[in-house]
C-alpha cells in the first residue's frame, strides 16, 4: 500500500510540474523571509491603494506606484513571537498568492498579513492589524506594469541585530525598561525634535516585526492613541519620555511609566556619544 | 367776510370764540387766509378734545400764511439741528467703535506674530520617528 501512495504522491507532483504549478511552501515564515529578499532585489510597480490610519498622516487613502517598504526583521524574534500560516489567497491584481497570516503571541502586539505573488515570489499586498482587531494600514496593487527587473542599487532587506551592549547601557542610565512582553531594544540614535530642532534620544525596540519608540525629549509633545508620554523628574532641565507603537495604549503608558524618574537627558546624550565613539 | 360767517361761532367756547373773533376781524386777511381759519380753529378743537399734538396742526397747515411759517422755522431749524447733532454723534461712536476695533485687531496680531514659538512638538513628529523606524529597506 505504501509503495502506491508514494507513487500517488510523485504522480501529483509530477504533473503540478509539469503544468508549473506552484506548490504551498511549508514553513511560511521562511518562505516570507526569503520573499523579502527577492523583491529588495527587484524593481517593479503598478498602482497600489493604500491605506494607514496608523502611524496618522494628512491622507489616510493614497495610491502609489509600490507597495510600502516592509519592517525591519529579525527572524529569530520573529519565529519565537509569531505564529505563521500559510494559505491560498485571493487573487490580487488578477495574479494568484499565498496569503501568510502572523499571529503574534503577545495578543497586545499587531498581527500581519501577506499576499505573496505564487510566481514571482514578491508581496502584491499586505495588511497590520492591531489588537483590537482594528485594521491599522494595507496597501494592495490593483494593476502591475510588466514583469519585475533586477534592481541595480542593490536594496537589501533590514534586519535586526540584537545589542547587548545597546540594552547593558541603556540599564545602566534609564533603568530596566519594561517593554511589551516579546519587545526587545535594537537601536539607539539622536534625533532633534521641536521647532528649535533640540537634541533628542531615540530607542527603537521589536518583536521581530512590529516596531515600537521610545525618544527622551527635552520637550513635551500631546498625548493621542497609541502615543503615551511620561514628565521625567530632573533636577536641571525638564525631559519627557514618548512611547509609539501599535499596543494598547495601557500598555505604552505601563513603559513610559518604568523608566527612571531622575533622568539627565543631557548626561545621557553625552554618554550615548561617549558611548558611540568606543 | 361772508365767508367768515360760515363759521359756526357759537359751537364755540369763549376762548376759540376770542382766537375766531381775532382771526375774523383780520380785514388784511385773503380768501385763501379765511380758508384756513376753520383749520386752525379744528386744529385747536382736536389739540384740547383728543391731546392730538403740534403735528396734526403744522401738517393740515398748508394754507399758513409766511408769517406763520416764520414762527415754525426756528422749530424745523432746531429739529434739523438736533438732527445733524444726533447724526454727528453716531459718526463720532462709529469713528470711536473703528478706531477701537483697529487697536484691538493690531494687539492681536502683535500677539499672533511677536508670542514666543509653543515650546511642545507637535505628535507627528513621534509617529514620524516611528515611521523611520518601520521602513525595512
Amino acid at each position: 500500500m505504501h509503495v502506491f501512495r508514494v507513487m500517488a504522491v510523485l504522480l501529483l507532483l509530477g504533473v503540478a510540474f509539469a503544468q508549473n504549478i506552484p506548490i504551498m511552501p511549508k514553513n511560511p515564515l521562511n518562505y516570507l523571509l526569503k520573499s523579502l529578499q527577492t523583491e529588495a532585489g527587484l524593481n517593479f510597480k503598478g498602482v497600489v491603494t493604500e491605506s494607514v490610519i496608523f502611524p496618522p498622516r494628512k491622507e489616510t487613502n493614497q495610491t502609489k506606484e509600490n507597495l510600502p517598504a516592509p519592517p525591519p526583521i529579525n527572524p529569530n524574534l520573529l519565529r519565537q513571537n509569531f505564529s505563521s500560516s500559510i494559505e491560498n489567497g485571493e487573487q490580487v491584481a488578477g495574479r494568484n498568492t499565498w496569503k501568510i497570516t502572523l499571529t503574534p503571541n503577545n495578543h497586545d502586539a499587531a498581527s500581519f498579513q501577506f499576499w505573496i505573488d505564487r510566481e514571482w515570489n514578491i508581496r502584491l499586498a499586505h495588511q497590520e492589524t492591531d489588537f483590537n482587531n482594528t485594521i491599522t494600514s494595507q496597501a494592495r496593487f490593483t494593476s502591475i506594469e510588466g514583469k519585475p527587473t533586477v534592481r541595480k542599487d542593490g536594496r537589501s532587506l533590514g534586519k535586526l541585530e540584537f545589542k547587548p551592549k545597546l540594552e547593558a547601557f541603556l540599564a545602566k542610565t534609564v533603568g530596566d525598561i519594561a517593554l511589551p512582553e516579546g519587545f526587545r531594544i535594537f537601536g539607539l540614535k539622536v534625533r532633534t525634535v521641536g521647532q528649535d530642532n533640540q537634541p533628542a534620544l531615540e530607542v527603537r525596540a521589536s518583536n521581530g516585526l512590529s516596531v515600537m519608540v521610545l525618544v527622551f525629549s527635552p520637550i513635551k509633545t500631546r498625548a493621542t492613541p497609541k502615543l503615551a508620554m511620561r514628565k521625567l523628574l530632573t533636577k536641571n532641565a525638564d525631559a519627557w519620555v514618548w512611547v509609539i507603537g501599535n499596543l494598547p495604549e495601557a500598555q505604552l503608558q505601563r513603559t513610559a511609566n518604568s523608566v527612571v524618574n531622575s533622568l539627565d537627558l543631557t548626561g545621557l546624550l553625552v554618554k550615548f556619544n561617549e558611548q558611540n565613539q568606543k | 367776510m361772508k365767508r367768515n360767517q360760515d363759521v359756526k361761532l357759537e359751537n364755540l367756547s369763549p376762548e376759540d370764540s376770542s382766537w375766531a373773533s381775532f382771526l375774523s376781524s383780520a380785514a388784511e386777511l385773503r380768501e385763501v387766509d379765511e380758508n384756513a381759519a376753520p383749520t386752525v380753529l379744528n386744529a385747536l378743537k382736536l389739540e384740547r378734545e383728543t391731546d392730538a399734538t403740534w403735528a396734526n396742526y403744522l401738517s393740515s397747515g398748508a394754507v399758513l400764511r409766511p408769517v406763520d411759517y416764520a414762527s415754525v422755522k426756528p422749530a424745523l431749524e432746531a429739529v434739523k439741528l438736533e438732527r445733524t447733532r444726533a447724526r454727528k454723534v453716531l459718526q463720532l461712536n462709529i469713528m470711536k467703535f473703528v478706531t477701537a476695533s483697529a487697536a484691538v485687531a493690531a494687539v492681536m496680531i502683535g500677539v499672533l506674530v511677536f508670542r514666543p514659538a509653543s515650546t511642545d512638538a507637535d505628535p507627528t513628529e513621534a509617529f514620524s520617528a516611528y515611521q523611520e523606524a518601520s521602513q525595512g529597506w
